[in-house]
Parts: C-alpha cells; structure tokens; sequence
C-alpha cells in the first residue's frame, strides 16, 4: 500500500465526503429543531436537481441559474413542508413524524418520474477538465469538478458553523434545539426558526445533489440521493446527533474510513460499506448516543 | 384460547377469504380461464405481501417498533431458500425450517441492539442492516449469484417427495400459510401477548410498571415480523424462482410500513384492505385506467400521501374506518343487530353473548 493510492483513495473520496456532509448537516439541521429524522431528505434533495436539470438540458439555462433555480425549488418545498405538514402535527410522536417524512418520500418517488424526470434530464459538471496536484512529492489528478464541489461545500459548511456559534439566527437555532417551549417563552419565533431550518435542509440537499447529480448519472435514477440519506443517518448516529458536529465528523469517518477499508484489496473494496457498517452498529452498541453523545435524562 | 362466537365470525371471514383466492386459481387453469392468468399471478404475489404486512403489523401497530429492514429480510429468505433447494439440494421442508431459524436468529440479534437504543434511531439502525444485507445480495456471487440475480428454474421442487411445485400448486401452499398465519396472528392480538405489545406501544415504562417484561416482547415482535418475513421470502422464491437485489430495496420496506399505517391497528381486516391497497389495487383495478396505465409511479404518489393524511389526521386507519361503519350501521340498520343476533344464537352457546359485550366496549 504506497503512499500514492492512500492519496488517491482520499482525493476519490472528497467528492462523496463533500455531498455527504451537506447531506449529514441537513439532517442534523432537521432532528434539531423538528426532533424527527427526516427519511424524504434524499427525496427534496433530487427534486431540486431535477427542477435545475429540466432547467438546465430542456430550457437550455445557464447552469449556475438552473442549479440556483433548483436550489430554490427545494428550499420553497422545504418551506411548505414544515407550514404545512410540520407544523400541524405537533401532537404527534417521534415515530409519527418519521413516518410522515417516510410518506413524503413515498410521494415524491411516485410524483418525479411523473413529471421532472420524465424526459431523463441530466446536469453537466460545474468546470470540465481535471488538474493536478502536488501533495507529499506525489502528483494527484481530480477532476476541476470535484475540487469546486469540495470547496463549496467547505466554504457552506464553515460558514452554516459560524452562523450558528455567532449570529442572532444560530442562537435561536440552538435555543430551539434545546427546548422549543423554553425558546418559544424566550420571545424567539419558533415557528420561524422551524420553517427556515425545513427551507434551509432543502435547499442544502439540493445544492448537494446538483453536484453529485453529474458525477453518477442522475438522469435514469431518481433516487441517487437515497444511498447519500442513508449514509448520512448513519454518519449521524456514528456522530450522536446531541452536538452539531457530531453528524459531519461522522460522515468523514464514514468516508474516509469506509474508503482505507477498500484498500485492502478487490474482496474488501466490495464489501467496504458491510464491514463500516458493522463497526458502525458496535459502535452504537457500546455507546447507544454516537461519538460524541450527550446523555438526556427522560422523564416519564 | 377459548372459542368465543365474535371470533367464528372472523374465522369464518378468513375462510371465505381463502376460498376466494384458491377459486381465483382454479377458475385460471388452463381448462378453464374464466380469470387471466396475470390476474391470479397477481394474486399470488399480493398474498405474499400480505404476509410480510401480518408480521409488521405486531411489530409497528402492536408493539410500536417502526423498522426498515423489512425488504432485507425478505431477499434473505429468498436467497437462502433458492441457495439451499438448488446448491445443496435439501427438500422443500427442510429449507423452510433452516429459514425459520434464521429468521428466530436474526430477530433476536435484532431486538437485542434495539433495546439498546431508543425509539427513532429504531428505524436508522434496522436501514443500516438492510443496507448490509444488500451488499452482501450484490456481492456474495456464489450464494446469492450477484447482480444478475439468482434462479432455480431448472431445479424440479417436490413438496413431501411427490408434490411437483408448479406455479399453480405454489399458488395454494401460499393461499394456506396465508391463511395460516392470518389466523395466528388474529390469535396473538387477542391474547395476553397481543394486549401486552399493545400496552408497550402506548408507553413503555407504563407497561412495565405494570409488568410487562419490555426484552422478552420487544425481541417476541421482532423475531415474529422476521420469521413472517423470511417465510415470505420462502413463498417467493418457490413462486417466481427468482430473486435479484433490486427487489429488496427501501421502497418495499417503506410500502410494508405504509399499509399498516394506512390500514391501521384495530382490525385484522383494517390491515388487510390496507395491504390491498398498497400491493394490489393498482394492478387489479386502476391498470384499466389510461392515467394510471401509462404512469405507474402514480400509485405509489397516492400512497405517499394516503399515508401522510392518515398520520395527521386519521391515526386510525381504515380499521378505524371499519369499527365505526359497524357502530353506525348498527344504530341506523335495525336489521343488522337482528341478523348478527341470530347468527349468535345459533352458532354458540349464550353465554358468549356477555364476552361480546365486553369486547365492544
């Protein structure tokens, strides 16, 4: 195992960790605020880049207005969702909610072929072309696209930290987070502060999977996002979803990890994702809140 | 279990629904063909989702556990009985046992993790494992013949040494575990198990304030809702002969959750209308429609949001639905009371009338 495929396997993986992140943020956005874990995150995510694909191949837009375009589809959808939906269902369990947000999915895998993905519309990469790096005396090709996704979602995603350490909108996150009914007292708007991180989770997937989309051949599948969503509930309960990070350090360990692990030769490349998998659920087994898990006292 | 009038009632329904579907096969024979044979076919494959909905509907509606490994649990029935009846070469019977067994196994290594976390992550962790077994349906080629998927249409399948395993025999051995299982699974809700899980369900440290051993009925559900699953995948495989990955995917698992939540607890039938609906309404009826002909991701659309309404605003189900159409055709129908009455008169003795009292309220 030189020092070169480790290089290689890592910059291979920056693409995947990049989405990944975006997606796990996401999740963590939602489970913070609405206390559910959101199964149609995967499902938003794709019809934003199928809004910003049928804008992009059928429409001949600019492709940096179609994936903005698409970004606002989901962040309205996100919006409508939480108004609608989220909202009104306040009373109802943990489980409940999931299964709503299992049901969305349900309704925007039978409602995109229908419609968005009807004529199997696809998006290009951001820059074409690749380039190539000099790390440690050893030269490294990605493609520009990679790069470009890589330091987007790194800029977003240090940005989405600081916002929420330092401004007025992460302090009333956080407030939420912790107690809606306290933070509700406190004169925050928790309504506001729900629907936005609903719009926000939206349009961060979308974001993701217009990058993602190019690179897998979006155009035939509609849910190329679902491997991204289950990964990242899996980043996230590796994480603990109880700190902010917990579900973006859990999607790199997920990543990185998971790709060392296909090193290991052609038997163990295929079967990368059962044993990160199984080490995963060990994990959880020892300690059932993740990584960096805060215990929460119950009461009945 | 003592035999109380208002369950003859049921076992009666279940008997005519058995009877209906064996009649569906029959009038599709060759001779015959009152019926298409695509229509029986889809009777076949709706029977055995109804069976993996039986074992999901004690696991979610009773004792509250949402899972989504479902889907993997099937393919791994199906896998094992194809690997076992090809490869290895044991008979039918056997490799339904082995099954079980796996299914005993799997459900108790499931429970176990579950009790170790709680509620919401339930559904995150059983994905992770339909995940894992997905990997290992993609990738193990020599158990599970990988991608391309795995067929035994050349293996000749003898139930009990002389039963040749036609589609058409397969057909009626389903139509009789259906049934089977159906009845077991009324049996259990009605039993202290079944009022158990329920109580679980409601809150979980209420019921074990009260009693209720939470290990020993959490792992009784999810080795019931695997076993049910494994035996579907069993029934599939000798069925269709053939099994491939992208069969078992988060779709079916979500489509299994779906029909218990929008068939709701209350009521064995409730369930089975909801199974219905999801796995069968769509081929049986609304393929006669060009809307739903030309798009058949409609359906699952319709299902998606049936579903989201019934959690908002009708928790119930179309149990719910079922109970209160009963309540009121007894109140505004004279005649109803009066038949259902005489029925009882006739069937039991009149003590029973009492339990059907008690039940009611």
């Amino acid at each position: 195992m030189s020092l070169y495929s480790i290089l290689q396997t890592l910059t291979s993986s920056i693409m995947q960790a990049s989405v990944l992140s975006l997606s796990a943020f996401a999740i963590m956005l939602i489970f913070k605020t609405s206390n559910t874990t959101n199964f149609a995150q995967g499902m938003i995510s794709a019809l934003g880049a199928f809004m910003a694909a049928v804008f992009f191949a059928e429409l001949g837009q600019n492709l940096i207005l179609s994936i903005v375009i698409g970004i606002i589809t989901s962040f309205v959808f996100g919006l409508l969702i939480d108004v609608l939906i989220i909202r009104n269902s306040k009373n109802i369990n943990a489980v409940g909610k999931q299964m709503i947000t299992m049901g969305l999915a349900l309704l925007l895998i039978g409602l995109l072929p229908m419609t968005l993905q009807k004529n199997t519309p696809s998006l290009a990469p951001l820059l074409e072309g690749n380039v190539s790096l000099q790390i440690l005396g050893e030269t490294i090709v990605i493609t520009r696209h990679t790069l470009i996704t890589f330091i987007i979602s790194t800029i977003l995603i240090v940005g989405l930290f600081l916002a929420l350490k330092f401004t007025k909108w992460g302090l009333s996150v956080r407030a939420v987070a912790n107690s809606e009914k306290v933070a509700g007292m406190m004169g925050i708007n928790t309504r506001w502060v729900t629907a936005f991180t609903w719009a926000l989770a939206g349009g961060l997937g979308a974001l993701a999977a217009s990058l993602y989309g190019p690179t897998i051949g979006m155009a035939t599948n509609v849910g190329f996002m679902t491997p991204i969503q289950i990964q990242g509930f899996m980043a996230a309960i590796l994480g603990g979803f109880s700190m902010f990070h917990g579900p973006i350090v859990g999607a790199l360990i997920l990543v990185f990890i998971g790709n060392l692990f296909g090193l290991g030769g052609e038997t163990a490349s295929l079967y990368k994702d059962l044993i990160i998998y199984t080490l995963i659920f060990l994990v959880v087994l020892v300690k059932p809140l993740g990584l960096f898990g805060k215990k929460v006292i119950k009461k009945v | 279990m003592k035999f109380k009038s208002r369950n003859l009632y049921q076992y009666l329904g279940f008997i005519a629904l058995g009877l209906f579907f064996v009649l569906i096969q029959i009038f599709a024979l060759p001779g015959i063909k009152l019926v298409e044979s695509s229509t029986a076919r889809g009777f076949g494959n709706f029977m055995i989702h109804i069976i993996i909905v039986l074992g999901y509907f004690l696991l979610l509606g009773y004792a509250g556990l949402a899972s989504l490994g479902t889907a993997g649990f099937v393919g791994l029935g199906s896998y094992i009985t194809g690997y076992l009846l090809a490869s290895v070469g044991l008979p039918p019977v056997l490799v339904l046992i082995i099954t079980i067994l796996v299914g005993v196994l799997l459900g108790l290594g499931v429970g176990f993790i579950s009790l170790r976390i709680e509620g919401m992550y339930l559904a995150i962790i059983t994905l992770g494992l339909a995940e894992i077994l997905t990997v290992l349906f993609k990738n193990a080629t020599g158990f599970t013949g990988g991608v391309s998927g795995l067929n035994i249409y050349s293996t000749p399948v003898k139930l009990l040494g002389f039963i040749n395993m036609t589609r058409e025999t397969t057909y009626f051995v389903i139509v009789a575990v259906m049934i089977g299982l159906l009845v077991l699974t009324y049996n259990l809700t009605k039993s202290p198990v079944g009022r158990a899980m329920l109580s679980m369900k409601n809150s979980e440290s209420a019921a074990q304030t009260m009693g209720v051993s939470s290990l020993k009925y959490r792992l009784l559900a999810f080795v019931i809702a695997t076993v049910f699953a494994m035996i579907a995948g069993f029934l599939y495989m000798l069925y269709y002969r053939y099994s491939e990955p992208t069969k078992w995917n988060l779709n079916l698992s979500l489509n299994v959750l779906a029909s218990v939540v929008i068939g709701g607890t209350g009521s064995i039938w409730g369930i089975l209308l909801g199974a219905y609906f999801v796995f069968s309404l769509n081929d049986t009826v609304l393929v006669n429609f060009a809307f739903f002909n030309e798009n058949p991701n409609a359906f699952i659309f319709l299902t998606g949001t049936l579903m989201i309404l019934v959690v908002m605003f009708y928790p119930g189900g179309i149990s719910q639905l079922l109970i209160t159409l009963r309540i009121k055709s007894k109140n505004f129908i004279p005649w109803v009371k009066k038949v259902e009455k005489s029925i009882t008169a006739k069937l039991a003795k009149p003590k029973a009338t009492n339990h059907d009292k008690e039940d009611k309220s």
